[in-house]
């Protein structure tokens, strides 16, 4: 880093200033303006709302209520996303395997100590995240990224050899992984099959009664606000985010010894 | 200082400083330094988010600037080279 780089970064910066300051003063976007659009404003006015039991969700966090019931099918297409993006990282590494007992190397006591500290608090926040996304701002990946945090400090600080240890295969992740989805699947279809049992009209995604049809998720627990399907999605995206995140960090941080015969399978393709 | 002005003053700083970090990153030839810089803009993003009333985004963009995304590029750098050559 020499002088005349911070010299060039901060002129770059003035100018975005002067930039941004051009456009305000000029008129071109509305700034903070405290006036919401039609949309925005019924979102806003039905996401909880128990006198409108036909447009609600019971959902008093207004972001989880559009992204896993408004517009849910949409989610539900981007976490199978994530699920390619493990798939391509397999395919890059095809033919590695996982050995166990390689000696384990660590950071020193007081960083691992720690560690040990910081953990249970990290898993009780994130949990806190995911079960309470239809109260508060966050919801299941949130949850699920932070839980991921957990496996990251134990590959930096314990090394990867304590995560086989606690029984973390990569395949058993994605097996994992992939019976949360199909449970996504199940959570979405179940007003479906009740109401192919009763005879009645029903949607795939449907959380609460709608005008032409009664059946709705549970929307209380005793006194809280259960908000129906949006509990069971978030609980099922956490351990899928958790599982997918974990699955990466597992693989990017093999040791040479598991990939030698990787590069051998690609010698052989190529 | 009138309270409300606060936030957007604290919105100007922070995207500034990023802006600034940002072509830091990109010159810097030591890519340990470069990773932290990264971490440095990571928190001023989180705070941006913060200020701008999207408390999903600052929930998710902690985990994954400060725990995940270190890790995997001091991996990366762990399997190449740390530094830059021309």
């Amino acid at each position: 880093m020499i002088k005349r780089d911070v010299l060039v970064a901060f002129s770059l910066s003035l100018l975005v200033l002067s930039i941004s300051l051009i456009i305000w003063l000029e008129g071109y976007i509305r700034i903070a303006t405290p006036i919401i659009s039609s949309l925005g404003e019924s979102y806003l006015y039905y996401s909880y709302n128990p006198w409108y039991s036909n447009y609600t969700s019971f959902s008093l966090n207004v972001v989880s209520a559009i992204i896993w019931d408004y517009r849910g099918f949409d989610t539900f297409l981007e976490t199978t996303v994530l699920m390619a993006s493990i798939i391509a990282i397999y395919t890059l590494l095809r033919g590695f395997e996982e050995k166990v007992f390689l000696q384990p190397k660590g950071l020193s006591t007081i960083t691992k100590t720690a560690t040990k500290i910081v953990i249970p608090l990290i898993i009780a926040y994130a949990l806190a995240i995911a079960t309470h996304g239809q109260l508060t701002p966050g919801g299941g990946f949130q949850g699920g990224a932070t839980l991921a945090v957990i496996s990251s400090l134990i590959i930096a600080v314990y090394s990867l050899e304590f995560l086989y240890y606690m029984g973390y295969r990569s395949k058993r992740l994605v097996v994992i992984r992939g019976l949360c989805l199909i449970g996504l699947i199940i959570v979405a279809i179940t007003p479906l099959l009740i109401g192919f049992i009763l005879n009645t009209k029903s949607y795939i995604f449907q959380n609460m009664s709608k005008e032409d049809s009664f059946i709705s998720m549970p929307s209380f627990l005793f006194d809280a606000p259960l908000a129906g399907s949006i509990f069971f999605y978030n609980v099922f995206e956490l351990l899928i985010v958790f599982t997918g995140l974990t699955t990466a960090l597992m693989l990017l941080s093999l040791r040479d010894v598991e990939l030698k015969k990787a590069f051998e399978v690609r010698e052989v393709y190529e | 200082m009138n309270i409300v002005v606060l936030p957007y003053l604290l919105v100007i700083i922070c995207s500034l400083t990023s802006t600034f970090l940002a072509y830091l990153i990109v010159k810097e030839r030591n890519l340990v330094v470069a990773i932290l810089l990264l971490l440095g803009q990571g928190i001023f993003h989180s705070l941006l988010y913060y200020l701008l009333m999207a408390p999903d985004l600052f929930i998710t963009y902690i985990p994954v600037s400060v725990g995940i995304t270190p890790l995997l590029l001091f991996l990366l750098i762990k399997k190449t080279e740390w530094r830059e050559y021309d």
